[in-house]
């Protein structure tokens, strides 16, 4: 699932909350199912170039959520086996879809310019599947 | 790992700050800010002040023990030397020097970055001279590795590729690194710790997480702006146009936007920086 992880640098957002958040994702998704080991802190810092600490901290929040376990010696795995619902998938996109109409307005376009936007993006952009997953 | 208090030395004036072993710290500034003056106080090559502390590696620079000498490595801004010598003939001069060294990672960096090993050192680019740098400072893997600006004469495929080397090698070994860098999106990647030094002064210091979830910037409004105490947040760099006001403050993990409405301010909009952004609003 590494190939599915990705941060940037120069976001506003701290990287250890954009792991967090995307691993989170992929849970609700459904994408990691119960049981499905996270790879090493290592393998993670590793291929994302990143500070281990950094990839430590998200994967202590994700503990203390309760989103994944640390059975004794051994890996990390997902706890929930679930998908979460709709509505709890759609919360998740709650704060890009308020940033991006503040930014629209901000811009004074209309509602409908806005959805014929989110209906081309969405045509045209594709994102890595898990089938790639060795 | 490092211990600094008070410290003064040429450009830097009273630097206070502590880094723990196995962290990464980026070391942020505008040239001329101080940064080189720290790295080589650190490394022993500057006196240090009354009244200061500062120790490495649990001594004052210079003072270290024989043994503990080969536990620093540094990669200094330009490297000079070796001029007449093959890469294979200066790092047969240097190995014997280093009990720890580790000729099969010597190799793997050495191949990594195909550097030509017939050639002779003064021959080899800007580039090629701080990727050998590199190689010479990590081949005998030592606790502490000091970087100047390591990345300033590297194309960005190099670069990458030592950010990567960097991260695995502290992987394996859980070296204490600190980097001075003005690629802020590099420090973000790599580093746990920040330090900035703004005129000799540690403007921020600390968790890179930390801060940059705590160091905002406010947008309001205050025609009473003077009056106000904002002390407790600690604010920086305030700036203003009209009654329009900006500052970054310090969040210390509370809803800021509410504390500082209640203080009066009116118009509260926080917002949080990158790196990048932070370097900038420090210099404004």
């Amino acid at each position: 699932m590494i190939h599915l992880l990705q941060v940037n640098p120069s976001s506003g957002e701290p990287i250890y909350q954009q792991l967090t958040e995307q691993i989170k994702r992929l849970i609700a998704a459904g994408v990691l199912l119960e049981g499905d080991e996270l790879p090493s802190v290592r393998q993670v810092a590793s291929s994302l170039s990143i500070n281990p600490m950094t990839v430590s901290r998200s994967y202590q929040m994700l503990l203390s959520e309760g989103l994944v376990l640390r059975p004794r010696g051994q890996k990390m795995r997902v706890a929930q086996a679930q998908a979460s619902d709709e509505q709890a998938r759609s919360e998740m996109l709650q704060p890009l879809v308020d940033d991006l109409v503040k930014q629209a307005k901000q811009l004074q376009l209309e509602l409908s310019a806005v959805q014929s936007l989110l209906a081309q993006s969405w045509n045209s952009v594709t994102i890595p599947s898990d089938d790639a997953d060795n | 790992m490092i211990k600094c208090r008070n410290l003064q030395a040429k450009r830097l004036a009273y630097l206070n700050f502590d880094l723990a072993e196995g962290k990464i710290l980026g070391l942020l500034g505008k040239n001329g800010a101080g940064k080189t003056t720290l790295i080589r106080t650190l490394l022993g090559f500057n006196k240090v002040n009354e009244g200061a502390e500062l120790e490495v590696l649990g001594y004052q620079p210079g003072a270290w023990p024989q043994e503990l000498k080969n536990d620093i490595g540094y990669v200094p801004q330009r490297f000079a030397g070796f001029d007449g010598l093959t890469i294979d003939e200066a790092i047969a001069t240097v190995k014997p020097f280093y009990q720890d060294w580790d000729d099969a990672f010597a190799e793997k960096l050495l191949a990594e970055y195909g550097l030509p090993r017939w050639i002779k050192i003064r021959k080899l680019s800007e580039g090629e001279k701080q990727q050998f740098s590199i190689v010479l400072a990590m081949a005998y893997r030592p606790k502490l590795l000091i970087l100047d600006e390591p990345v300033a004469s590297l194309d960005p495929l190099a670069r990458r590729q030592f950010i990567e080397q960097l991260i695995d090698n502290h992987c394996e070994t859980g070296t204490t690194v600190v980097f001075a860098s003005h690629i802020t999106s590099d420090i973000e990647r790599i580093a746990s710790d920040v330090l900035l030094i703004k005129e000799g002064k540690a403007m921020i210091s600390g968790d890179l997480d930390d801060i940059r979830a705590n160091l905002v910037k406010v947008n309001c409004r205050e025609t009473a702006f003077a009056k106000l105490d904002l002390a407790p947040f600690k604010p920086l760099s305030h700036s203003q146009t009209g009654a329009d006001h900006q500052f970054l403050c310090d969040a210390a993990g509370q809803n800021i936007a509410a504390l500082l409405t209640a203080k009066g301010l009116q118009q509260v909009q926080v917002s949080h920086l990158n790196l990048e952004d932070l370097f900038l609003e420090l210099h404004a």
